[in-house]
């Protein structure tokens, strides 16, 4: 039973509405929902889900419901109602209280602030972050999808005016021990880290943390910064602010594989400036995170001990099988596949090593295989997957039942705006796959201080049967040598 | 119902007293309060008081920065702190200005600062009212401000200061607050202070760390400008009255 209706006149948030949808969507007999303003975007998304949409413009909002019976349908439809008149209330504001500034240049005139976010669609985002820029702001940018003609032309506006802009794409961010987008709990310390991959970040941050080696800023450039096209620009004057920091006395660089004749030009660039500056730039033969993870601390003049792990179950009934690796982090998929492929041979994946090795537009799995859910093709209209990990779970189940599933390789990524508790989310799933004889290997990137708790994480994901690894190229060998040299074939 | 979750920021001197909670929770007695700060003895040696204090407080060095500020006796459990009501959540860390390796060479004339002939902290520690007595906040203005410039007196400043605290004879408060001056962790407003007077101009400055508490700013103010003027290599003017 179905009810789709255009509602003109009504504007909610996008957050209000997302909330809206996953209530009404709670409700029992509810099969699915979505209400949202009626872009392309989410008009496809709504038919993907198998509605009749009819035309709209994006000043609709649409409500579209699917449930089990008439009764559950109406019900359903009272609740968006009920949610949407509560989103929708006013927020008590006392007399003569000035309007809210409707520009990001006139929010920045109100306070002291250094720092924008601009978290809109990609194709708006540009227009509010040279708002930001202009304004005087270190501009983070957490939008994806926006034009890389628009990067470069707003990184360079930023030059000019001497802010960085962290982005586009940016997801991860911590200044001066504030974190912003995904970013997890570390200490102060002396390592400042230039990324261009969040999760690469994360990884290393959660490692120092453990180490005993604090980190003074985390400044994101965003995922194509290392571009031939973009060139480092970021990156190069994110190197030159933290040379000026007191607080940091040690720079990392990390990255996803960059531009050769990029990573060339930074490597010069950053020789010239008084901190030293180490590189993780992933790659065929190069250091994987953990080990850059060592030699920043050893750097540091700290003590470096292997990250913890807990034994799992090793499966008795599929050691013949492909090894399948679900990510919610990019770089942490990358890391994997890098290491995987060179002990296994190609892993087939919707972020391919090799272009050759790209999976199928239906993601279906081919021997070994690794997904990376976090990949902006299967987060459109979708929370990322550090926050709501359900579409991983259905894959995870999906490959407990395919007979060439031989072992299960996972990322469990922690820390501020991740999921509340993922190891609770994967624990049933985890059962599912020790008890049909698949092995679980997973790697926890967290720290002590993060809201999730990670020995409580690790405790629950383990309990579950599943191996768990603080290092995520230790987890990927791990999951290798479970494999074995004959899975995967066919 | 589960407990309100409080987020907050830690200043990095609570780590050991927070990581070791994860292993033996620790109760925490309040010794005093005021409407932005609530302060607790920890019996510990590394951090002897742990202040929680919202916002738009002057936060001293071991300061948990949060909206709201715990009600009576808390426990330190699992890297957070709670009242039965509410936890305080550690989502952010902070380390507290320590300034250090500057010159006194051109040290700012600041002429709203009364000059210090001497300083002898044994006569100083605990003398005056309120939370902070005044002859405290001069001690731990001097001991910043020493440190930051490396101090020929220092040293001796440092003993005589602990013999003091040893003799617990000063307010719960100030003893944190000295306890950290010892290592030259400072108010934010005062590190500025100490900093833009070393640099030769600390107008803007001066007026932020004149404003903290009643008579507080003044008297770190006077500590400070003390260790920066008697330094034997500085040249300055220094305050009002000096030399």
């Amino acid at each position: 039973m179905r009810a789709v209706e255009l509602r003109r006149g009504s504007y909610v948030d996008s957050v209000s509405l997302m909330q809206v949808s996953r209530r009404v969507s709670g409700l029992e007999g509810v099969r699915s929902a979505v209400v949202a303003m009626a872009t392309d975007l989410n008009l496809d998304l709504a038919a993907g889900l198998g509605f009749e949409v009819p035309p709209a413009s994006p000043n609709e909002m649409l409500v579209a419901v699917d449930a089990a019976s008439a009764d559950v349908l109406d019900a359903a439809l009272a609740e968006v109602d009920t949610a949407l008149g509560e989103s929708a209330r006013p927020q008590a504001s006392g007399f003569g209280d000035a309007p809210a500034p409707v520009t990001v240049r006139a929010a920045a005139a109100r306070t002291q602030a250094t720092v924008a976010l601009i978290s809109t669609p990609g194709q708006y985002a540009f227009a509010d972050a040279v708002d930001a820029v202009d304004a005087g702001l270190h501009t983070m940018v957490f939008s994806d999808n926006v034009p890389l003609e628009q990067e470069v032309a707003l990184k360079d506006r930023a030059a000019a005016a001497g802010v960085l802009v962290m982005g586009p794409d940016c997801g991860t961010a911590v200044l001066g021990g504030v974190g912003l987008g995904f970013a997890n709990v570390v200490r102060p310390g002396p390592v400042g880290i230039v990324a261009a991959s969040g999760t690469g970040a994360q990884q290393l941050m959660t490692l120092l943390d453990g180490a005993g080696v604090g980190v003074s800023h985390c400044l994101g450039v965003g995922g194509r910064d290392l571009s031939a096209t973009v060139a480092g620009r970021s990156t190069r004057q994110a190197l030159d602010l933290l040379d000026e920091d007191e607080a940091t006395s040690l720079v990392v660089v990390v990255s996803k594989p960059p531009e050769p004749s990029v990573a060339v030009a930074v490597r010069e660039h950053a020789a010239g400036l008084a901190t030293p500056v180490l590189f993780a730039l992933l790659g065929p033969g190069e250091p994987d995170l953990t080990t850059t993870a060592a030699t920043v601390v050893a750097a540091a003049g700290g003590t470096w001990a292997a990250p913890e792990h807990w034994t799992g179950a090793v499966g008795s009934g599929r050691r013949a099988g492909a090894l399948r690796g679900l990510f919610a982090g990019g770089t942490l998929c990358d890391e994997a596949m890098l290491l995987a492929s060179a002990a296994l041979g190609p892993v087939r994946s919707n972020i391919p090593l090799d272009p050759s090795w790209a999976l199928g537009d239906d993601l279906a799995s081919v021997g070994h295989t690794m997904i990376d859910f976090g990949d902006d093709r299967l987060t459109r209209g979708r929370p990322h997957p550090m926050i709501d990990g359900s579409q991983r779970v259905q894959r995870l189940l999906a490959e407990v039942e395919d007979p060439t599933t031989g072992v299960l390789l996972l990322d469990v990524v922690l820390g501020l705006n991740a999921a509340p508790d993922p190891a609770s989310e994967l624990a049933g799933p985890l059962h599912a796959a020790t008890a049909a004889g698949i092995p679980v290997v997973t790697s926890l990137a967290g720290t002590r201080d993060d809201p999730q708790g990670l020995r409580e994480q690790a405790a629950r994901l383990n309990e579950a049967g599943a191996w768990v690894f603080l290092s995520n190229a230790a987890a990927a060998r791990c999951a290798v040598e479970l494999t074995g040299p004959s899975g995967g074939d066919g | 119902m589960s407990p309100r979750a409080v987020p907050c920021a830690a200043s990095s001197l609570l780590a050991g007293l927070l990581d070791d909670s994860r292993v033996q929770p620790v109760r925490l007695m309040e010794v005093a309060r005021t409407r932005v700060s609530v302060h607790y003895d920890t019996g510990r040696d590394d951090v002897p008081v742990l202040c929680v204090c919202t916002p738009d407080a002057v936060r001293l060095p071991a300061s948990l920065v949060a909206p709201a500020l715990p009600d009576g006796e808390v426990t330190a459990q699992d890297g957070t702190l709670a009242d039965g009501t509410a936890t305080w959540l550690v989502v952010r860390w902070w380390q507290p200005p320590r300034p250090r390796g500057l010159s006194p060479y051109a040290v700012a004339p600041v002429p709203t600062v009364d000059r210090l002939e001497d300083l002898r902290p044994l006569d100083l520690v605990g003398l005056g009212p309120g939370l902070t007595p005044c002859g405290d906040d001069i001690v731990a203005g001097a001991l910043v401000g020493a440190s930051a410039v490396d101090h020929p007196r220092l040293a001796d400043w440092r003993q005589g200061t602990r013999t003091a605290l040893r003799a617990r004879r000063t307010t719960a408060v100030s003893r944190g607050l000295l306890h950290h001056a010892l290592e030259g962790y400072a108010i934010a407003p005062l590190a500025d202070f100490i900093s833009a007077a070393c640099a030769g101009d600390a107008d803007q400055e001066s007026e932020a760390l004149l404003a903290v508490g009643h008579s507080s700013g003044a008297a770190l103010a006077a500590g400070a400008l003390h260790a920066l003027a008697t330094h034997p290599a500085g040249r300055s003017a220094g305050y009002r009255g000096a030399a």
